[in-house]
């Protein structure tokens, strides 16, 4: 007999006794769904952690100060500097040229006051960087990024929107006008602040505030307010530098200690945040560990679950057993007949699984925001991209490898009956 | 011409509680490719076992048992499943129907373990599901069929793959009188279309009456009836 055809009286089996193949697919079910739930929620909760604690940058991304590292910077996630030391086009060239650093943003913020054509003003953050460069890691919701060499485009944060439209959408500020103010202090004592101004139009809007910034503009626009404002920065940065930061993207989290460790031999202070994150990271595998183990104990239980059902299959169907063997079914006939039945089961389980658990993590993730918004942490709630195909891949197939697993005893039984006790009145 | 069956010096039996049971003592028998043969004898005789040896359900403790050219105490496992599926046709007392399939697909079913491609096989179902009169029916689960009927699609299973021996364990056993001998009609024609032999074990004198020749198996031996 063909697998094909041992899989057609397989699901004739199954076809036959539907509600104790829905009962059992159920049990398969809650655990895959179990599983495929917590995966996603701790999967989601890490990569959430690694964005909030990457402060808008992408992941293994370095923050390069122009000053000298402390003897300490390494042990620390902050800028930990001892005397000014110049970013330069050399410098670029030389970060750039070290292993595991898969980009090299040079970028210059200036602080401005933003006043939106709608009325009203903030204080913001405006960030320059080389706009030109392939694989700028920012999202562009709606619109465009600036065209380099413009000197009046910006693109905003998700937070101007907010303020200039609220409760609309990102492509309502596509267009908008705004009023930028770079104030410079004079005299010492500071005395009033001179302004320049220059008006910009929205030409895009960004998904995270990148590095922080509200607004995005090319490089030399400020540059240009870098050189009117004569930033007074703390001592130890070098306010002369030609950038004022660069951004290092590394290849992964597990390359940021090491290409921190080649800026340090290069006498750069950088920041980052890989022991937060990576205190943060282990306190979450070890959540991963406790949500594999709830879910493994689910999986059994299905599958004894899985095993106790064909069990009881084979003994109400030993007559069947025996006259399929009196026409010349071999052992592993009945065998292949009775583990497609289980695999099939598993897979419909499985597949139950993995949409309710999916349903679960998005459930269980809208009740997880709600609380951390109401202590003021602002978290995007879990979405169906959020579910790691992996985790979905782990609870279908592994709810169809448990349950053949679960099978192998019942199929074996079965295979392995007396022919002349089971054919009964022969 | 060499028998179709070939039996010397069978013995065979079980163990029980007090030790081994004896049921079949230095049997003997012949049948001819052919031959309409009725085993008779009380319960517990050992009828249903010599079948179940024949058959290769069974393998004989000691003897000569040749069937259809093969001596069955050689064969293994798998050599026995091809036996039952090419050399006998088993009928059934209790019909052994697949409660699930339809009366089309229980006949299939032999045709598939068989290995026969699948339109091959619908089109001997069906041809044989007209020989005994329920190509009408084809499409009913045994649920849906008189006693006799479920006896006709096992008579129909039976013949699937033309095998040379048809071996029938009291399959008029659970019917009225009127379908059990539609059902020994069936096996007789069987015999005179397919040249099968058929070996029927029966508690039934009528029955038993319509073979070529009846024996009386006593003491684990057989003996003319």
């Amino acid at each position: 007999m063909s697998w094909l055809d041992a899989l057609g009286l397989a699901l004739t089996s199954i076809r036959r006794r539907r509600a104790r193949t829905a009962l059992t697919a159920l049990g398969v079910a809650l655990g895959s769904a179990l599983l495929v739930a917590l995966g996603s929620v701790g999967s989601a909760a890490e990569s959430r952690a690694v964005e909030h604690l990457g402060q808008g940058l992408p992941v293994g991304a370095i923050k390069v100060a122009p000053a000298r590292p402390a003897f300490l910077q390494l042990n620390s996630d902050e800028f930990e500097t001892r005397g000014a030391h110049a970013i330069d086009a050399g410098t670029i060239t030389r970060v750039k040229a070290l292993p595991g650093v898969s980009g090299v943003l040079p970028v210059q913020a200036a602080p401005v006051l933003a006043v939106p054509s709608a009325g009203g003003s903030y204080s913001a953050v405006m960030l320059g960087t080389d706009l030109g460069a392939g694989g700028l890691p920012v999202t562009v919701l709606a619109g465009r990024l600036p065209t380099p060499s413009s000197a009046t485009e910006v693109a905003v944060a998700p937070s101007y929107v907010t303020r200039a439209h609220p409760g609309g959408s990102p492509a309502d500020a596509l267009g908008d006008r705004l009023a930028v103010a770079e104030p410079k202090v004079v005299g010492a004592p500071p005395g009033a602040p001179m302004v320049r101004w220059f008006q910009a139009v929205v030409v895009g809007v960004i998904s995270e505030q990148f590095a922080q910034a509200d607004l995005l503009v090319p490089l030399g626009q400020t540059q240009a307010a870098h050189a009117w404002q004569g930033v007074q920065q703390d001592g130890s940065y070098d306010p002369d530098s030609p950038y004022q930061q660069l951004i290092v993207v590394t290849s992964g989290l597990d390359q940021v200690h090491r290409v921190r460790a080649e800026l340090y031999d290069l006498g750069y202070a950088s920041a980052a945040p890989e022991h937060v994150l990576g205190a943060v990271l282990r306190y979450l595998h070890v959540v991963d560990i406790v949500i594999a183990g709830i879910g493994g104990v689910a999986i059994l239980i299905s599958a004894l679950n899985v095993a106790n059902a064909l069990l009881a299959a084979v003994r109400e169907r030993r007559r069947e057993i025996g006259v399929l063997k009196s026409i010349g079914a071999e052992d592993g006939d009945v065998l292949r007949w009775f583990l497609l039945e289980a695999g099939l089961i598993g897979l419909v389980g499985g597949v139950a699984g993995a949409v309710a658990g999916t349903l679960m993590a998005i459930l269980i993730g809208v009740q997880v925001v709600d609380y951390l918004t109401s202590q003021g942490l602002v978290l995007d709630p879990i979405q169906l991209s959020d579910v790691p195909f992996g985790v979905l891949f782990a609870g279908i197939a592994g709810s169809v490898l448990v349950s053949l697993v679960a099978g192998v005893l019942p199929a074996l039984r079965a295979a392995r009956l007396p022919m002349r006790e089971t054919v009964g009145g022969l | 011409m060499a028998p179709i069956i070939e039996v010397r010096g069978l013995a065979h039996g079980y163990q029980g509680p007090g030790g081994e049971i004896p049921v079949l003592a230095g049997l003997d028998l012949e049948v001819e490719p052919g031959a309409f043969v009725a085993l008779v004898g009380r319960s517990g005789a050992g009828k249903t076992t010599l079948l179940a040896i024949l058959g290769g359900l069974e393998r004989p403790q000691s003897g000569v048992v040749v069937v259809g050219g093969v001596d069955m105490v050689t064969l293994n496992g798998r050599q026995l499943a091809a036996h039952r599926r090419r050399t006998v046709g088993f009928v059934f007392q209790h019909f052994g129907l697949m409660e699930a399939l339809t009366a089309r697909e229980n006949v299939e079913l032999a045709l598939t373990v068989a290995g026969a491609p699948v339109r091959a096989r619908r089109a001997r179902a069906l041809e044989l599901l007209e020989q005994v009169g329920l190509a009408p029916r084809a499409d009913h689960l045994p649920g849906r069929l008189s006693g006799g009927e479920q006896q006709r699609v096992g008579i129909a299973r039976a013949l699937a793959n033309r095998p040379p021996v048809l071996l029938a364990d009291e399959p008029t056993g659970n019917l009225d009188r009127r379908s059990g001998e539609l059902v020994l009609e069936l096996l007789e024609a069987a015999r005179r279309d397919t040249g099968c032999a058929v070996v029927l074990v029966t508690h039934e004198e009528h029955a038993a009456a319509r073979a070529d020749r009846a024996w009386l198996l006593d003491n684990g031996r057989l003996r003319a009836a």
